[in-house]
């Protein structure tokens, strides 16, 4: 808790390339400084007492109120910096930070788990986001390297950020397409488990990176031999090998978890079925997929978060998304630029995690489900 | 009715059902009775084609199973297991309406026929019909298999020890149910079972097997009064009078005088079972018949072991 404070936390640089100055946080931003850690200590000794059913509500509030109290005294900071330095200016966050963040994080995280009901929980999760909305929405923020960056990029982010999704989307789209149907007739055939699953297997365990350069000349050979192929955009460079490869992993959760979920199936309720007339595929639609329905979307969902963090790889082959945003803040060696690249992918794992999730127990499904 | 045809069926190298020839009449309770892996569930899932037969052949009607496609042969034909294998992400109703909806019904047709169906195996319609099966004890998931094989009223029913899974008080509270709804429905069904009460309890007639054959075919009495196979005499053991007992009521035997003086009394609707061990209970060789209040004549021990075995 006194590294978050005591630690480097800001650096400050006249801009982009050159080493800058870096403060603590409490060097930097003096009584605010001390603000949040008195708010870290409050936390700390709700930690300590009885747990009640406010007690971790509060103990949230407290630790994100800290958190929010040094972005908010950070923006102020950075503001003045770039008075001073103008536009290049670039006020970066330092080790100290993401370890306050994580903090913050955890806290949160373990005051969830002690929160009986679920509307203190949602309390808990609006915490942070409520904050960081007010923030940014009264300019606060602008200043920071972070917003610079994005600000900077923004035509270019939207762009990527499309490509990005039509990645996810598309290879989750395709392995749903193409996954579920293999699921049920792997589910069917035990010649047909051993092939696909087989098959789906070996490409798990090849690294993704390798993968990709496989797909590239197949992919090339293919676009260059058949014009159709070429004319849909197929060739060796590109989105093609990317999407293939992010297709075969996705696939593997989906079809594996649509196999899973219809074996388990009583077999008693497939007796009767097609004891009272049902033919395969009445009984497929009317009782085999409603009843894996829960499982295969847990598969949906395993292969979406993936396929989302995976896209990165387009980045490697010139196939865009927003893997291209972070590996040119690496080159430039600008972590601000880097998390404006990698922060939309968590957030888009996240909230794709989440919202599956929700439908998942709405179709009644069980919270954990062969993940 | 059902005639079966010589039929064999083998799996690897067991023969599970071994040359079969078997006349099943309309409107009876036929069972097939007989060790665990005698064959029962085989030779019962010929008759929809759930098993494919190796030779023989199965008719009914005089129709043969082969001539009609297995589904639609299906819908025609109720099936009730041991497992219920309702289906889970189903309401009660829509699991009873199955095959109706399969035969393409009406709704209003299928939702009638739902009320009457909870109505007639016990369960308050209002409170049921959207239950999931969940939400349902043993005894109330297998009343509702039971009404969902008889959703599109089969002419033919088969039940694979429909009540094998119950304890001991609900299953026999199902059995004495089941009877009597077979005696007002008379449907023609086909049950297998591996346990002798039950079989003595419900069957019109009892097919009994061991290792794929039929070792001897008749109602109870038949087979109690003659066995033509010391297994039979084994599987039902020295226990098979009382059972049979059990099957009749006072009021099929002649009447005898009534005793003098105080004496226990039994209905006249009592079974002949229940009236012996009110006999041995009361310590009395002779009991009173009633009818409703009045005493309408007597009965002794000696009538009971002498007339069973002369008249039932
Ligand atoms: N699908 C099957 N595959 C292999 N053997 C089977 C199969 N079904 C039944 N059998 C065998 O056939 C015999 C009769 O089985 P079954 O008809 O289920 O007997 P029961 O119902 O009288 O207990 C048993 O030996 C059993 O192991
Ligand atoms: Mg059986």
């Amino acid at each position: 808790m006194l590294t978050t404070v005591m630690g480097p936390y800001l650096s400050f640089r006249p801009n982009r390339i050159v080493d800058g100055l870096s403060q603590t946080a409490l060097e930097a931003f003096g009584p605010l400084g001390w603000l949040a850690l008195a708010l870290w200590a409050l936390s700390a000794l709700v930690a300590l007492t009885r747990p009640r059913a406010w007690t971790g509500v509060a103990r949230a509030a407290l630790g994100s109120g800290a958190v929010l109290t040094l972005l908010a005294a950070a923006g102020a900071e950075a503001a003045s910096f770039a008075a001073v330095q103008g536009a290049a200016a670039r006020t970066s966050f330092g080790a100290s930070f993401y370890l306050a963040l994580l903090a913050a994080f955890l806290v949160s995280y373990s005051a969830s788990a002690e929160t009986p009901g679920r509307r203190g929980r949602t309390v808990i999760a609006l915490f942070p986001i409520i904050g960081l909305v007010a923030l940014t929405a009264t300019g606060a923020l602008a200043e920071l390297g972070i917003v610079r960056e994005w600000v900077l990029t923004r035509p270019t982010f939207v762009r990527e950020l499309r490509r990005h999704l039509f990645y996810a989307l598309g290879a989750t789209g395709g392995a749903i397409a193409l996954g579920i149907p293999m699921g049920v007739l792997s589910a069917r055939s035990r010649h047909a488990e051993t092939a696909i699953m087989g098959s789906l297997n070996l490409g798990q365990v090849f690294p993704a990176l390798a993968f990709v350069g496989i797909m590239m000349p197949i992919l090339g050979a293919l676009g260059d031999r058949f014009s159709a192929v070429k004319a849909l955009g197929i060739s060796g460079i590109g989105w093609a090998p990317v999407f293939v490869v992010l297709l075969v992993y996705a696939l593997f959760p989906v079809t594996r978890n649509t196999l899973v979920a219809i074996r388990q199936i009583d077999p008693a309720v497939l007796d009767t079925a097609r004891g009272m007339g049902m033919g395969r595929w009445r009984s497929l639609f009317e009782v085999e997929m409603p009843l894996a329905f829960p499982v295969v979307l847990a598969g949906v969902r395993i292969a979406l978060v993936q396929s989302t963090a995976g896209a990165i790889l387009a980045a490697f082959v010139g196939g865009g998304g927003l893997g291209t945003i972070m590996f040119f803040g690496l080159e430039q060696t600008s972590m601000d630029l880097v998390l404006v690249g990698v922060l939309p992918i968590v957030a888009l794992a996240l909230v794709f995690d989440a919202g599956l999730r929700v439908v998942e127990r709405m179709a009644g499904g069980s919270e954990e489900s062969y993940a | 009715m059902i005639e079966l045809r010589n039929v064999t069926k083998r799996y690897d190298t067991t023969v599970a059902v071994d040359d079969v020839t078997l006349t099943v009449p309309d409107g009876e309770l036929t069972i097939l009775l007989g060790p665990s892996g005698c064959g029962k569930t085989t030779l019962l899932r010929t008759i929809n084609r759930m098993v494919e037969l190796d030779a023989g052949e199965v008719l009914i009607d005089g129709q043969s199973v082969r001539s009609t496609p297995p589904e639609v042969l299906r819908r025609h034909i109720g099936y009730a297991i041991q497992s219920v294998g309702l289906f889970p992400h189903m309401t009660v109703r829509r699991n009873i309406g199955t095959v109706p909806r399969l035969l393409g019904w009406e709704t209003a047709r299928i939702e009638a026929r739902v009320t009457e169906l909870l109505s007639l195996v016990g369960l308050d319609p209002v409170a049921y019909a959207d239950k999931r099966p969940a939400e349902l004890s043993g005894g109330e998931a297998q009343r509702i298999g039971v009404a969902r094989a008889l959703a599109a009223d089969p002419p033919v029913l088969l039940m694979d020890e429909p009540f094998g899974a119950l304890d001991p008080i609900n299953r026999e509270r199902l059995q004495r149910e089941f009877a009597s709804l077979h005696s007002r429905l008379g449907k023609t069904v086909v049950f297998v079972t591996h346990d002798i009460e039950e079989a003595v309890l419900l069957g019109d007639r009892i097919v009994l097997m061991r290792e794929g054959r039929i070792v001897q075919t008749g109602s109870p009495e038949e087979l109690w009064r003659g066995p033509e196979h010391q297994f039979v005499r084994d599987f039902f053991g020295d226990e098979f009078g009382l059972r049979i007992l059990s099957r009749h009521r006072i009021a099929d035997l002649k009447p005898g005088a009534a005793p003098q003086g105080a004496s226990a009394r039994v209905h006249l609707d009592t079974n002949l079972r229940d009236a012996l061990a009110i006999m041995v209970t009361e310590s009395v060789e002779r009991v009173s018949i009633l009818d409703g209040e009045r005493v309408v004549g007597g009965l002794s021990f000696c009538d009971i072991v002498t007339q069973v075995r002369e008249s039932l």
